[in-house]
């Protein structure tokens, strides 16, 4: 722990939000704001994530206070669920403010066919899927392997050179991902070769720990009008959620310029209180390199969960064309976001660089970068709880610009460490459980599951009710898994 | 490697795993710290048929740093060949860089994915006459 650092009391400054202020401790530079309820802010203070987000608040050349969502937890520097927007040009970018999985997000996927439809082939159906995405450690997609200048062209590119190249997906997906799908500024000669040779033939692969893949059905509707313009119109509709990253080659940039921003930031005359927020300034040499490679590595994530939407589109003709014609493959892409990232984003006449970890952008309905058909509704945010409890649609709010640097939260977040959760939990127990309550689960052992255990995380509901309630966004719908993939 | 009274447990980090090292000198903290990384990564780590040796050399600007580029090295190597390597049979640690000679190969099965060795809450210090260190890793 800092020395200066006593355990923070939060004060209220608005509906649902708290401040510790800038005095609280000499070195921090702006104030630490969370979005919690009273319940959620408790379970906050169990671990050091408040502590890291005051690590994070001492930053150069910060813009806003930094922010804490609901779903915050204790992470390495930066805590998971933590937002930052420094300055461009002169503020830093740290790689830790981003995470090892660059880019890990998640991309929904709608489908015409109904549960009652599904249900009755979903075992197949998930056994064709565990055939065509590869899950767990260093699983590789060799029959999609990228190298040399085929590579470099794909982190430049992005999604749109599977589209237009590979044939891999629909021109209709791009611009229902975020920034669609090619991060401009990415530049494939800043990621090392190491990186490249590390996940070149990773592409379409879903990775281990808490990556996913479910197919659901829409349990609940809260706002018809939102819903029906996301293209989920009605209870009962299938959804496929696919939750993965840039898998080795994410982490390897990352690895690779955290060691070099801890080497180089006494150059820039910059200290910090935890050598994972190692930071250089955006316009410095290693600031410049890193945000090119970074912008790569997210093109690379979002390849990555188109290929396996792709497969997905493929999985489900194969088991359910006949029976359901072209309607079994129609799986339209509803939006694919990041979760892990940092991104330039304009607010007035400033550029800032928001570093979201562990936390999803959520423009509202005016917002210019929304595809055509979501302008006047909003930005679709999704929220997965726990393998096999339920997740979120959420829409946001024009509102969050001011509040949240238009970030909301990201999920259900750890309550629990891995640990405690294989101590706590029988995996044997919990996949009967699932398979009581219809939820089938594959590519998991017994221990990996009891890790991903639903009393391992906060409480989904909670987390949603307050960025609804704390006006950042709007909740549209909520989706119950009937098969999930583990990775 | 000799057989030194080198030592290592895991601890529980919300979200990752903590790598606690003890050892009488820096070579064979490292050693163990290879060892560790191993029996995280899979059930069998005494098991693994030592069958692909491989020449390793990393920096880093201090020892702590030096831990972790070690750790990252081996997670590469692990990434990218699918072996694990629990077993050094040659070890060197001078004035920031390390060379050795590690031996391993593939596991029956991989247990646990590690991401990386991260600098948060790094720890290496001498205490009482050994060395000892913390570090998190990313899983």
């Amino acid at each position: 722990m800092h020395p200066e650092t006593r355990l923070p009391e939060p004060r209220p400054v608005g509906p649902r939000i708290w401040e510790i202020p800038k005095s609280f401790r000499p070195d921090m530079r702006v104030p630490a704001r969370v979005f919690a309820s009273e319940e959620l802010l408790q379970q906050i203070r169990r671990d050091r994530s408040l502590e890291q987000l005051i690590n994070v608040a001492t930053l150069p050349g910060l813009a806003a206070p930094v922010l804490g969502m609901p779903d915050m937890h204790e992470g390495y520097g930066f805590p998971v669920g933590g937002v930052a927007a420094t300055r461009y040009p002169d503020g830093v970018i740290s790689p830790g403010g981003i995470g090892f999985d660059i880019n890990c997000g998640v991309r929904l996927l709608a489908s015409p066919l109904r549960r009652e439809e599904v249900e009755p082939h979903v075992k197949v159906l998930l056994h064709e899927l565990s055939r065509s995405v590869p899950t767990g450690y260093g699983r590789s997609s060799r029959d999609l392997a990228f190298s040399g200048k085929k590579l470099d062209r794909l982190l430049e590119e992005g999604v749109a050179l599977l589209v237009r190249q590979h044939g891999i997906g629909w021109e209709a997906d791009l611009p229902f991902i975020e920034s669609r799908g090619t991060i401009p500024g990415a530049r494939a000669a800043e990621v090392s070769d190491r990186a490249k040779q590390r996940g070149g033939d990773q592409l379409g692969t879903l990775g281990g720990g808490n990556h996913f893949l479910e197919i659901q059905y829409v349990e609940v509707i809260y706002d018809r009008e939102l819903a029906r313009a996301f293209g989920i119109g009605e209870e009962g509709q299938i959804t496929v959620l696919i939750h993965t990253g840039s898998r080795g080659l994410g982490h390897q940039v990352c690895t690779d310029y955290v060691r070099r921003m801890d080497s180089a930031m006494h150059q820039y005359g910059i200290r910090v209180p935890d050598r994972q927020l190692a930071c250089a300034p955006l316009d410095s040499r290693e600031g410049r390199a890193y945000f090119a490679a970074m912008c790569a590595a997210a093109n690379f994530a979002f390849c990555n969960r188109h290929v396996i939407a792709h497969r997905v589109r493929l999985a489900f003709e194969h088991i359910l064309g006949k029976q359901f014609g072209d309607r079994a493959g129609d799986l339209r892409t509803v939006y694919d976001v990041a979760h892990n990232i940092a991104k330039l984003e304009r607010r007035g006449d400033e550029v800032l660089c928001v570093h979201r970890k562990g936390a999803t952008r959520a423009f509202g309905p005016s917002a210019e970068e929304l595809p055509e058909r979501y302008r006047g509704f909003g930005q679709p945010v999704f929220i997965p709880g726990s393998m096999g409890t339920r997740s979120y649609v959420l829409a946001g709010r024009d509102e969050s610009r001011e509040l949240s640097l238009s970030s909301t939260c990201h999920g259900a977040g750890r309550a629990m460490s891995r640990a405690a959760a294989k101590k706590r939990v029988q995996g044997g127990e919990l996949r009967r459980s699932l398979a009581e309550r219809g939820i089938l689960v594959e590519g998991a052992s017994n221990q990996e599951l009891a890790e991903e255990a639903p009393e391992a995380y906060k409480n989904v509901d909670m987390v949603v009710d307050v960025v609804h309630e704390a006006g950042i966004a709007t909740k549209v719908a909520r989706l119950r898994p009937i098969a999930v993939m583990k990775g | 490697m000799e057989r030194t009274d080198a030592s290592h447990r895991f601890e529980a980090h919300t979200g990752e795993v903590r790598l606690v090292l003890s050892a009488p000198d820096l070579p064979a903290l490292f050693a163990q710290a290879a060892l560790g990384l191993a029996e995280l990564m899979t059930e069998d780590a005494a098991a693994i048929p030592l069958e692909d040796r491989l020449d390793l050399e990393v920096e880093g600007r201090d020892a702590e740093a030096l831990l972790v580029a070690w750790l990252d090295e081996l997670i590469f190597q692990t990434d990218v060949r699918g072996n694990v390597y629990p077993h050094v049979e040659r070890i060197e640690v001078e004035e920031g860089r390390l060379r050795a000679r590690v031996a391993g190969g593939p596991p029956r099965a991989f247990k646990t994915v590690v991401k990386a060795a991260t600098f948060h809450d790094l720890k290496l210090r001498s205490e009482g006459g050994r060395l000892r260190a913390a570090v998190v890793l990313d899983v």
